[in-house]
């Protein structure tokens, strides 16, 4: 699927789309009629006060959370009028996805943990540990393939996590906040990872941070505040490879 | 104290019920697991209680107003005229309420009507007139004093008039012995050569006169109560012909009582016998009597014999000295020498029927009896002026008279030694006084005791399984609380004030827990004790009367509470133990800090261990047998894992000390002590957790298994998970499996040693469903009995000609006596080629060469020197199993010689105990034969009627005929009874382990919202995330189940191996049975996580990665 996507297509489409969480009294608007492009070969930074709902953007585009109004198109199919499970099957050929807090299980090896996407969607025991130990070199942790999380450092347990999103091959990737637990040296060598990534497989990524040395790596950079998108605005305007 | 402590500290209080009441469900569990161990205490109180008095009412309704007795081992009679005595007793009347008479005997009783037959009743005699004090009969709400009993009538109790369907007005022929009384002889040697004159030219008759010298005289001893003096004379060699001799019988005062002249030598292998008897009321003369030989006898003719005089022996101590004696001095009395007593038949009216009210009234287990006017008794019996039972009464009512026993007893006895003054009557001279009610009052309260020890005993595993419960909850709590917690400690709260937060919020579960826990197991108790009634057969256990006692509910409430505060405590010093900074940060605790008190605390447990280690090689005690190592293994794993890694150490050590705990399984010989009944069932439970360390330590392993289960397709994805998870979390899967185990452990154990004593009815019936005996030897049942239509309903029988030996020395195997259970006797079947053909005995062991148990039956029937036996000839003397196998050869002493037989095959059924030989071998040996005939019933359910209507049908052949199931069911009736208690306990135990499951799961799928959302990201669908902690739940499940089991075969297996082999009971698992409760455990657990887990499973991704406890 590398390299799939459509030279300056546009591979996430968000129309007028809200989120609201009801609890009762309290309704918050998390998202309030949001309208965004992703790009295909993009890396896209979302930025904006806490709580102003850009994880649950994330979250929206990436069908992992329903949507109270609006459409999600990716790659052209409206994510929201799958059943679960289809989207999920849909997420895990398409998407991968990086969280701050890493969220490798902790009982698992850093191997066993990238094998996981693999395993559940239906590769063999032998071709799983291959891909995944082939990811693990890509992130440049040969050598700490037994290791567990604990045995590991941020910026390990980071990539790590990184190794499990390219594991499946996807030209999408949903970063939240990836460098928010780590210190800025590591954080550099993670962006410059995704980087690589991003030129080397043509990856579409949207990076939620706080960090304005990241945003500024990337291509576009969309700004939030109180579930809107203020901004959108180019940071390079042309990258290499578009020429 | 912790309360007053409490309001010094209002603040923790405050802060533990807030806890408490933040955490509605996790409160309910853990006061639901605090319940169960109040509960189970209570509850086995209660039943005890109510046990003892079942026990006691029975012993009361025996007696009624009886509280001492006087009589005699065996029921021997004695003149009436001691009644007079003692009632006239000055001291004696003023001490007491009453003393009466009565006879007491055994009967056969047939009902004429009915034709059915009782070879067991008792039978009491009693004057109606005089008895009018100990009370009236009883039945059903009429009463009534026997004054209106005519010479033939007889009153029934309701148990003889139900197995005999006997009513108002029927004919009732009672069959009995004429009491004898019991004799034993002092035998003495005599032997001796007379003193003849020999003629020139051979031998010629000599006359009296003639005879050189004194007649030839022998002198003995009578002592004063010799009732009979024997003399046996014996020639050797026999005189010649025509040569006669005399023998005479001189009392100490020179009359000849008994003489032998001449004549008696015309055969001459016939010994003299003399004998001289006196009634028992008139004992012989006592002194030096004279046995006098003359006569004309060859020369140097020798002669041999003895003398036997016989003495009324009533005391059982005085019969035991002289029996001893007597096998020292002539190597023993062959009993079969004593001829049957004559027996005596009236024909009685059932005038009435009875349900108690007078004593005595020996109603307890299966007691059968009947009363008869005292001097149709007597006349029947031949002891018109005898009685052979005296009742005292105290002053008081039928409970509170036996209060007064410890007055009134002492003054019985010394009045009734008084009595015997003057008298020369063996039996009087020898009456005791029994304290009997008392007696058997104190032993109820004791059985109410030990079955209450034993109830709490066997509850205790559920106990330390809820413990278990609370100390898991507890630390769960504490890991969710870690953050909160570790401000609080930031701030400045001391460990100990965490321990103490932790403690508070404890006794608030503890107080409402412990209430309501003693009242659950009231309701308990009552469940028990009704269940029992339902379940048992009330003609052999009273029905139990729910009895409540506040001594037992005050004990069980203090006991749940004092358990509670002590776990929650330890729980509390657990839970308090967190790191800080890792707890902020919500990290894995460090490894644990290698501090000075831990340090000591290794150093004091590996010394212990070595101390006790040594103890227990120098003092052989099993106690420290068991501990000591057991302390010794654990210091060890302290100190090695200190320098190797707990992954290594532990399952090591843990092996080690499970290997050597098996090993004492079978090495050391449990002591039958009261401390090797705890530290038993405690060396179970340590070998459970052995296993159950060794498996969670054991990564390596269990992972490569987890491995395994990822090529399965569909686990694919979630084994690695599912497997990795408990490892993760140690101490919870540790707490959680060994809980399950051990309850796993227990019941299955009970299960298994259950169905040890739990007869397969299928098996010992061997496909027969009525047995039928008769003392007499016949072939067939055609054209006997009245009515032929009674085998319409039989679709085939069998008869088994059988002899049946009381003693152990008719049969041995391999020249050595086999296991012994209970009186030794042997029986010997013989088998006709029918019954080789169509019985369903199964054969556990079977000799090579005999390709089905047909084949082997087959042979047997038609071989000379061929026998199959029951179970119990495949042990040796110590009841060792196996110790005799198809092959071996069995000795059989008959007919003054010893037959061999080779063992071909050893039946499963120790039902009919005995050796099955072909029916012409049993003839040719034992000439008069008993018969067991066997039914095959066409429709089995009908049995119980079937057995009455071919007893009935058969009455001449003396038929007494029963269902082979209930048979079967009633020598097993108290295990039965005990088990059926014991699963209902247990089941208890199983609730803890169930909710414990699902506390865990609950907590696990709490804990891991944000992994399963991340693994929903990557791509897991729901059911990916439902299998995932269905199947980890499944594998601690499994494991659990696994480890119980195999645990409770090893030790069922070594109890049966040490002590219930002896019972000649073969050792089987009841794999049906350990299947449905594995299934069971199954589905209940599967059903109490499975609301977690769909929950689990329903979280939209996001909440679930957004989730912050
Ligand atoms: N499950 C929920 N229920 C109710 N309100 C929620 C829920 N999740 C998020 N919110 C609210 O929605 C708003 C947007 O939250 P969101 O997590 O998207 O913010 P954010 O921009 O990612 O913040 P941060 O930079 O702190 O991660 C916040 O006000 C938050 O409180
Ligand atoms: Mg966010």
């Amino acid at each position: 699927m590398a390299g799939a996507a459509d030279v300056n297509g546009v591979v996430v489409e968000a129309k007028d789309v809200a989120k609201v969480y009801d609890q009762g009294k309290l309704k918050v608007n998390a998202l309030d009629g949001v309208s965004l492009e992703v790009r295909a070969g993009e890396m896209l930074a979302v930025m904006g006060p806490s709580g102003c709902g850009k994880t649950t953007l994330l979250n929206c585009l990436s069908g992992l959370d329903e949507i109270t109004r609006g459409e999600v198109l990716v790659r052209g199919r409206n994510l929201h009028h799958m059943k679960d499970d289809e989207r999920t099957t849909f997420r895990a050929r398409s998407m991968g996805f990086i969280f701050q807090s890493f969220n490798l299980l902790p009982v698992l090896s850093a191997v066993e943990n990238v094998e996981l996407p693999l395993l559940v969607s239906g590769h063999s025991i032998r071709a799983a540990r291959k891909a995944a130990e082939a990811a693990l070199t890509e992130v440049g942790l040969n050598h700490r393939l037994n290791h567990k999380p604990k045995e590991l450092s941020g910026g390990e347990q980071q990539r790590t996590a990184i190794a499990r999103s390219i594991v499946n091959n996807p030209d999408l990737i949903w970063a939240d906040e990836p460098t928010g637990n780590l210190d800025s040296n590591t954080s550099k060598e993670i962006v410059d990872l995704l980087k690589r990534l991003n030129k080397e497989r043509h990856q579409t990524q949207v990076i939620v941070t706080h960090s304005e040395e990241v945003a500024k790596e990337c291509d576009r950079l969309v700004r939030m505040r109180n579930g809107r998108i203020e901004s959108v605005q180019a940071i390079r305007l042309l990258r290499g490879r578009h020429v | 104290m912790p309360l007053l402590l409490g309001l010094r500290r209002r603040i923790f209080v405050r802060m533990a019920a807030r806890n408490v009441l933040r955490r509605k469900r996790q409160s309910l569990m853990i006061a639901a697991g605090l319940m169960v161990g109040t509960a189970i205490v209570a509850s086995a109180e209660v039943a005890g209680d109510s046990m003892g008095y079942a026990i006691r009412r029975a012993t009361l309704d025996a007696f009624e107003l009886i509280d001492e007795t006087v009589f005699l081992d065996g029921y021997a009679y004695y003149p009436e005229s001691v009644e007079a005595k003692l009632a006239d007793d000055a001291v004696l009347r003023s001490a007491t309420d009453a003393i009466g008479s009565n006879i007491i005997w055994d009967a056969a009783v047939t009902d004429s009507r009915t034709g059915l037959y009782e070879p067991s009743v008792r039978l009491v005699g009693f004057d109606p007139e005089k008895d009018k004090i100990w009370g009236d009969f009883r039945h059903g709400g009429r009463s009534f004093d026997g004054t209106a009993l005519g010479p033939n009538d007889a009153v029934l109790n309701d148990k003889v008039a139900q197995k005999l369907d006997a009513r108002v007005g029927d004919t009732i022929v009672v069959n009995t012995t004429l009491p004898q009384d019991p004799l034993i002889p002092t035998v003495q040697n005599i032997t001796g050569v007379l003193n003849v004159t020999v003629q020139p030219g051979g031998v010629i008759p000599t006359l009296l006169q003639d005879v050189v010298g004194d007649p030839y005289l022998i002198r003995f001893q009578v002592g004063e109560s010799a009732v009979r003096v024997n003399v046996f004379v014996l020639w050797q060699p026999a005189p010649p012909a025509r040569q006669d001799l005399d023998a005479e019988l001189l009392d100490p005062t020179g009359r000849v009582v008994a003489s032998n002249r001449n004549g008696t030598l015309n055969a001459p292998d016939i010994p003299v016998l003399l004998f001289h008897n006196q009634s028992i009321a008139k004992p012989l003369q006592p002194g030096t009597w004279t046995l006098r030989i003359t006569g004309e006898a060859a020369a140097r003719t020798a002669f041999e014999g003895n003398i036997g005089t016989f003495y009324a022996v009533y005391s059982l101590a005085e019969l035991e000295k002289r029996a001893a004696l007597l096998e020292r001095q002539f190597g023993g009395v062959d009993t079969s020498a004593f001829t049957e007593p004559p027996r005596r038949t009236i024909e009685l009216r059932v005038a009435e029927i009875t349900s108690g009210g007078k004593g005595p009234n020996f109603q307890l287990p299966n007691q059968l009896s009947m009363y008869l006017r005292m001097d149709t008794t007597q006349k029947l019996l031949e002891r018109e002026g005898q009685i052979n039972f005296l009742k005292v009464s105290n002053p008081g009512g039928k409970e509170d008279g036996a209060d007064r026993t410890d007055e009134v007893y002492p003054i019985l006895w010394e009045r009734l030694n008084a009595t015997k003054e003057g008298e020369t009557h063996p039996a009087i001279l020898a009456l005791r006084a029994n304290n009997d009610k008392q007696y058997w009052l104190a032993e109820a309260d004791r059985y109410g005791e030990l079955f209450g020890v034993f109830l709490t005993f066997v509850g205790s595993f559920s106990i330390i399984a809820g413990l278990l419960l609370i100390v898991n909850i507890f630390t769960m709590l504490a890991e969710e609380r870690k953050v909160e917690l570790a401000m609080a400690r930031a701030v400045g709260l001391k460990r100990n004030h965490l321990v103490q937060l932790f403690t508070f919020e404890g006794i608030m579960y503890a107080l409402p827990a412990a209430f309501i826990g003693t009242f659950f197991g009231l309701g308990l108790a009552w469940v028990l004790v009704t269940g029992f009634n339902r379940l048992s057969d009330p003609s052999t256990f009273p029905p139990i009367s729910f009895r409540l006692e506040t001594d037992g509910l005050v004990f069980a409430f203090s006991v749940g509470i004092l358990l509670t505060v002590a776990t929650v405590y330890l729980g509390a010093r657990r839970a308090s133990r967190l790191n800080i900074v890792s707890a902020i940060r919500s990290l894995d605790d460090p490894p644990h800090l290698r501090g000075l008190r831990s340090l000591v605390g290794t150093a004091l447990i590996t010394a212990a261990g070595v101390v006790g280690t040594l103890f227990a090689l120098a003092t052989n005690s099993f106690t420290w047998q068991l501990l000591g190592p057991t302390a010794l293994a654990i210091g060890l794993a302290l100190i090695l894992r200190r320098f190797i890694s707990k992954n290594t150490t532990y399952p090591l050590v843990s092996l080690g000390l499970f290997a050597y705990l098996v090993a004492t399984l079978f090495a050391i010989e449990d002591p039958q002590t009261r401390e090797a009944d705890v530290i038993g069932p405690i060396r179970s439970v340590v070998m459970t957790l052995c296993v159950v360390v060794f498996v969670v330590y054991s990564e390596r392993f269990t992972r490569l298994l987890g491995r395994l289960a990822s090529y399965l397709r569909p686990l694919r994805p979630v084994a690695l998970v599912a497997i990795s998870y408990p490892l993760h979390k140690k101490f919870r899967t540790g707490m959680t499996l060994a809980m399950f185990s051990v309850i796993l452990l227990v019941v299955m154990l009970f299960s298994i040693i259950g169905a040890l004593f739990f007869p397969d009815v299928e098996k010992e019936s061997g496909g027969y469903h009525v047995e039928a005996v008769s003392g007499l030897s016949f072939a067939t049942l055609e054209g006997r009995g009245g009515d032929p239509r009674v085998l319409d309903g039989v679709e085939r029988y069998d008869v088994l000609p059988n002899f049946v030996r009381f003693g152990a020395d008719l049969v041995t195997v391999e020249n050595e006596t086999t296991g012994q259970f209970g009186p030794p006797q042997n029986t010997i079947f013989g088998m006709g080629p029918d019954f080789a053909e169509h019985n369903g005995f199964t054969l556990v062991r079977r000799l090579a060469g005999y390709a089905t148990d047909r084949d082997a039956y087959r042979a047997v029937a038609s071989s000379a020197d061929l026998a199959i036996v029951s179970y119990e000839y495949s042990t040796d003397r110590d009841g060792r199993d196996g110790a005799h196998v198809p092959g071996d050869y069995l000795q059989l002493r008959a007919k003054g010689s010893v037959k061999e037989f080779q063992i071909v095959g050893v039946m499963e059924q120790y039902h009919f105990r005995g050796v099955f030989l072909a029916e012409p071998v049993v003839h040719g040996l034992f000439p008069n034969t008993d018969s067991l005939v066997l039914f095959r019933l066409k429709d089995p359910a009908d049995d119980e009627a079937m057995a009455k209507r071919i007893e009935a049908n058969y009455k001449d052949l003396g038929l007494d005929a029963n269902s082979i199931r209930t048979r079967v069911l009633e020598e097993n009736e108290s295990f039965r009874q005990i088990f059926t208690l014991i699963r209902v306990f247990l089941s208890l135990g199983l609730i803890v382990g169930i909710l414990s499951l699902g506390i865990v799961t609950a907590r696990s799928v709490i804990e891991r919202r944000q992994e399963i959302g991340m693994m929903r990201a990557v791509g897991y669908l729901r059911r990916h995330i439902r299998r995932t902690f269905l199947l980890e739940m499944l594998t601690v499940v499994t494991l659990g189940i696994l480890i119980g089991t195999a645990v409770a075969i090893l030790v069922s297996y070594a109890i049966w191996y040490g002590q219930v082999r002896e019972l000649r009971i073969p050792f089987s698992i009841p794999w049906a049975e350990l299947l449905t409760i594995a299934g069971i455990a199954y589905v209940v657990t599967t059903l109490s996580t499975l609301s977690p887990i769909f929950r689990a499973a329903r979280t939209p991704p996001a909440d679930a990665l957004r989730y912050i406890e």
